[in-house]
């Protein structure tokens, strides 16, 4: 309860808390739900290697592992439209429809991780303790990552949708700009999502990387979308900058 | 190092001339001279007039969510005035586009910074170009202070020279600028409407402004708003936000882009405005129009009063608007229209459902058949007196609504930048700004934040091209903030001053609102609690909301504001308890899109004035790929007094407030203007 009334209080301390608990279970919680057993058939692709694993990883945790990575790298990212929502809404409606925004977001992902677990299953069968299809992956993530598709979901992930302020449609409006604000996230960084999950080994650290990749990307302002290289480094260069004008010349104007 | 003096664009050129009185050339024809060759130069060249101009924005490339620019307006190519040495089919290289194009800052903190720096570089350019032709060295801009209240010129008028075709040797003037169309969209009457932020006007009530901005993210309303987020802007982050315009860019910035912008009149008629005056004391009286379907018809109040009750209004006559007291009950079958002001003007076609008009609306157009208008009062006198005590009249006039392509170069900031009066304009912006900081001793922001730019959050720094290679010159909020003591490339200081930095020309006593947020200032140090002028977010709450994505029509749009019976509550006790400070109320305007730039929103609450603001921008705020994520523009109005009259009048206690917003402009065809949502907010102590 008083971390709900945290959240209610104070969203941003509330969701980077929330976000750093999850990565902590993540990291040091059951294996399963990081999903690290993935690799146990040596015999092939089979109805038994595919039930062998199915055992060891039932498919909801799974999916438990999945939604909890999802809130760990991506719960950040929501701050600011959360922010939005609080403004918008009636005061004692601020925590439910925050919570509304995130379980739609979240239901999006959710239902992505379905056909994106199955690949990462498939893979484990197909090419167990390969780093071939993380190596696809990575290189399909590279191609989207500088595709103007790619440029069209993370602008559209800036826009802010206004909500009813009473009834039930307040409550509707925010389970569905959740919804889709998951959609032009899930379209933005599905590839990003999936390499670390096909990786045989070094995921969390993956993970992490694509976390901050992620997080960046979404800082960046909308652009015009078009092919081109841009590592969207505005994370980055915020914290350098800040390091230069908070702690090497408080005060002083940068160059 | 020399200091250079800007100088007033009418009293100190003559009254605005290119000739003073012994001949010589004054500093707004050095302006036109050199602006000639900036001019001559093609658009791929950095250093060219059309370079420039898209520094600030422009509708050639990358046309946000198409993926093309413009075939018709407002790309650049349909701008008639712009000549073929511009060469708009050869764009710059695209590392220059890209470093440079679309810089514009507004709706942030770094509006005043940007536009000192962008003016600094524009003016060394003009200054060697000025000099190389034979000119003052010592040249600097002009500034047009259209507020200035001497009374030897019409200062709120474009001075002469730029209405002039020709130079003085018969060449073109290159100040002169066709796009041009005045707040009555009249080419001929480029001019500001001055008056109190009680009226659609301009003024420099900003400048009583005492804080530059509020220091939280997402920016709150608080008691130090007078328009927006105090003088300067609201704090921008990560992202630049739809909200965050300050005073003195809400007014007179905005709205002087917008009046002088403007939307060219002759071209909403057919055979130009017709005008018609309708009497008080008569029925339904024929314009002998008629109207077929399709035909869009704007009618537009222009002059007169009348009343339908002469003891209403305390005897006071009023406008088209009608009585601002009295509302017709809706069972009151005998006026044409019930639920809307008494008094108001209200038209039908071929004798069929009345509509109400106002100040201005279109015709329907659904059906044919001949147009008439009369007042909306008691046609039969089945209440009263009917008619027979009606007193005045009033003229309208009627006009077919126009396109976009008539909106003046003012109007948007992707194309503001190509009027060369902007400069003058924004000289003056600049002069506010220095005169708020010398003489009204306010401080800038000492947040690191606003000091190193948008780069403290990674954005991009501001450039400036200084030559043909397109050589940039970088440079920091924190480096612009005093004009005597500038850091301009290289590290190289620059200074300049203005010969006029009184703090206010026109609004020479402070607003009630800012004397309510010096109080309250003086309480919270007489209380020693600095932070009760800080609002959090625990502190500010919507306690009000209409429905959402409301379409606005030309002339007048009601939407009714529904209240939380909490919220209500809250604001009511805090009206009525002794013991507390009362809470500030806002109006905001959420999500307003649109492309109508050139167009002025008139606000009232319960038929009551609440506030004006001007749509500058609002086209490039709307486009889905923009910074702004097609968010569009969001405003804020206090309407503490309204709620505070309502309260004394024990009439707060109401399910819902009744909003009417009106433009200024007719729609132009094809254009619509959306708000997200009207919300009421209170921000209290």
């Amino acid at each position: 309860m008083k971390l709900l009334r945290q959240l209610s209080g104070s969203p941003q301390a509330a969701i980077i808390s929330i976000s750093v608990i999850i990565w902590v279970i993540l990291l040091t919680g059951p294996a399963s739900l990081g999903l690290t057993h993935c690799h146990v058939s040596a015999a092939g692709a089979s109805a038994e290697s595919l039930g062998m694993l199915l055992r060891m990883n039932p498919l909801s945790s799974q999916l438990v592992g999945w939604g909890l990575m999802v809130l760990a790298m991506m719960l950040p990212k929501l701050i600011i439209p959360i922010q939005t929502i609080r403004l918008q809404s009636l005061k004692r409606h601020r925590l439910l429809q925050s919570l509304l925004f995130v379980l739609g977001y979240l239901a999006t992902w959710m239902l992505a991780g379905i056909p994106l677990i199955s690949l990462i299953i498939a893979s484990n069968l197909l090419l167990p303790l390969s780093y071939g299809a993380a190596a696809v992956a990575f290189g399909g993530a590279l191609i989207w990552q500088f595709s103007p598709l790619k440029q069209r979901f993370l602008n559209r992930g800036h826009e802010h949708q206004l909500l009813s302020a009473f009834g039930w449609r307040a409550f509707q409006d925010a389970f569905t700009y959740g919804f889709r604000h998951g959609l032009w996230c899930v379209g933005a960084g599905w590839l990003l999502m999936l390499f670390p999950m096909l990786l045989p080994e070094g995921h969390t650290v993956a993970m992490l990387a694509a976390t901050v990749i992620m997080l960046s990307e979404h800082l960046e302002n909308p652009r015009f979308p078009r092919w081109e290289f841009n590592p969207r480094l505005k994370l980055l260069r915020y914290m350098v900058t800040q390091f230069k004008i908070r702690v090497l010349h408080p005060g002083f104007p940068i160059r | 190092m020399t200091t250079f003096s800007r100088k007033n664009a009418w009293s100190a050129n003559n009254g605005g001339q290119f000739t003073d009185a012994k001949g010589g050339y004054t500093t707004l024809y050095w302006y036109a001279k050199g602006v000639g060759v900036l001019k001559s130069r093609p658009i791929s060249d950095p250093t060219s007039w059309w370079f420039y101009a898209a520094i600030h924005g422009q509708y050639l490339t990358d046309y946000f969510g198409t993926g093309s620019a413009p075939t018709g307006y407002p790309n650049w190519k349909q701008i008639t005035s712009i000549p073929t040495a511009a060469d708009l089919d050869s764009l710059p290289q695209p590392r220059q586009m890209a470093l440079f194009w679309n810089q514009c800052q507004h709706g942030t903190w770094f509006f005043p910074p940007w536009h000192r720096g962008y003016l600094v570089a524009l003016e060394n350019m003009l200054r060697g170009i000025i000099v190389g032709l034979g000119g003052p060295a010592d040249w600097a801009f002009p500034y047009w202070n259209y507020l200035d209240q001497s009374p030897d010129y019409r200062q709120n008028y474009i001075p002469p020279a730029f209405m002039l075709t020709e130079l003085p040797d018969g060449s073109p003037n290159p100040l002169y600028c066709p796009e041009r169309y005045g707040p009555y969209g009249n080419p001929s009457q480029v001019c500001l409407v001055v008056g109190p932020s009680t009226t659609t006007s301009i003024n420099d009530e900003c400048q009583w402004d005492t804080a530059y901005h509020d220091a939280t993210t997402p920016g709150q309303l608080g008691p130090g708003n007078i328009f927006g987020f105090n003088y300067g802007g609201q704090k921008t982050g990560f992202s630049h936000n739809n909200n965050g315009f300050g005073d003195l860019e809400s007014n007179p910035h905005n709205f002087t882009h917008s009046m002088v912008g403007g939307l060219k009149g002759q071209e909403w008629s057919q055979d130009g405005p017709i005008t018609f005056t309708v009497q008080a004391n008569l029925p339904w009286q024929s314009v002998e129009m008629n109207i077929q379907p399709g035909l869009i018809l704007w009618i537009a109040y222009d002059s007169g009063k009348w009343t339908a009750d002469p003891h209403d209004n305390a005897g006071q006559l009023y406008d088209a608007n009608g009585s601002p007291t009295v509302m017709v009950p809706s069972g009151q079958t005998s006026y044409p229209v019930t639920g809307v002001p008494m008094g108001a003007l209200v038209g039908r076609v071929n004798g069929g459902a009345p509509f109400l008009i106002e100040d201005g609306s279109v015709v329907p157009n659904d059906v044919s058949g001949l147009l008439e208008l009369c007042i909306n009062d008691d046609l039969t006198g089945a209440y009263g007196a009917g008619l027979t005590d009606n007193i005045g009249a009033i003229t309208v006039y009627l006009t077919t609504t126009p396109t976009e392509e008539y909106e003046g170069l003012m109007a948007d900031p992707g194309t503001a930048g190509l009027d060369p009066v902007f400069f003058l304009h924004h000289a003056n912006i600049d002069r506010m700004w220095c005169a708020w900081n010398v003489t009204g001793n306010n401080a800038n922001p000492t947040d690191p934040d606003w000091l190193a730019g948008p780069a403290a959050n990674g954005n991009s720094q501001f450039a400036m091209p200084l030559d043909a290679a397109g050589t940039p010159w970088y440079y920091t909020p924190g480096e612009m903030q005093d004009t005597m003591h500038l850091t301009y490339y290289n590290g190289a200081p620059y200074s300049y001053t203005y010969d006029d930095l009184s703090l206010t020309s026109y609004s020479t006593t402070p607003p009630p609102k800012a004397v309510l947020a010096q109080r309250m200032v003086a309480m919270a140090a007489a209380a020693n609690t600095p932070n009760a002028m800080a609002p959090s977010g625990s502190q500010q709450e919507m306690v009000g909301a209409s429905a959402t994505s409301i379409v606005l029509k030309s002339g007048t749009t009601r939407a009714a504001v529904k209240f939380d019976s909490a919220g209500l509550r809250t604001v009511v006790n805090s009206f009525t308890n002794p013991a507390t400070i009362p809470d500030e109320m806002y109006l905001v305007l959420e999500n307003v899109t649109g492309t109508s730039n050139s167009n002025i929103l008139s606000v009232y609450v319960r038929n009551k004035f609440v506030g004006a603001v001007s749509l500058f921008g609002i086209r490039m705020a709307s486009m889905k790929n923009s910074s702004h994520g097609g968010s569009g523009l969001t405003y804020t109005f206090n309407i503490t007094s309204v709620v505070d009259e309502l309260n004394l009048a024990d009439r707060l206690d109401v399910a819902a407030l009744y909003v009417q917003i009106r433009t200024k402009n007719p729609l132009p065809k094809g254009s619509e203007l959306t708000v997200g949502r009207i919300s009421i907010y209170r921000s209290g102590q």
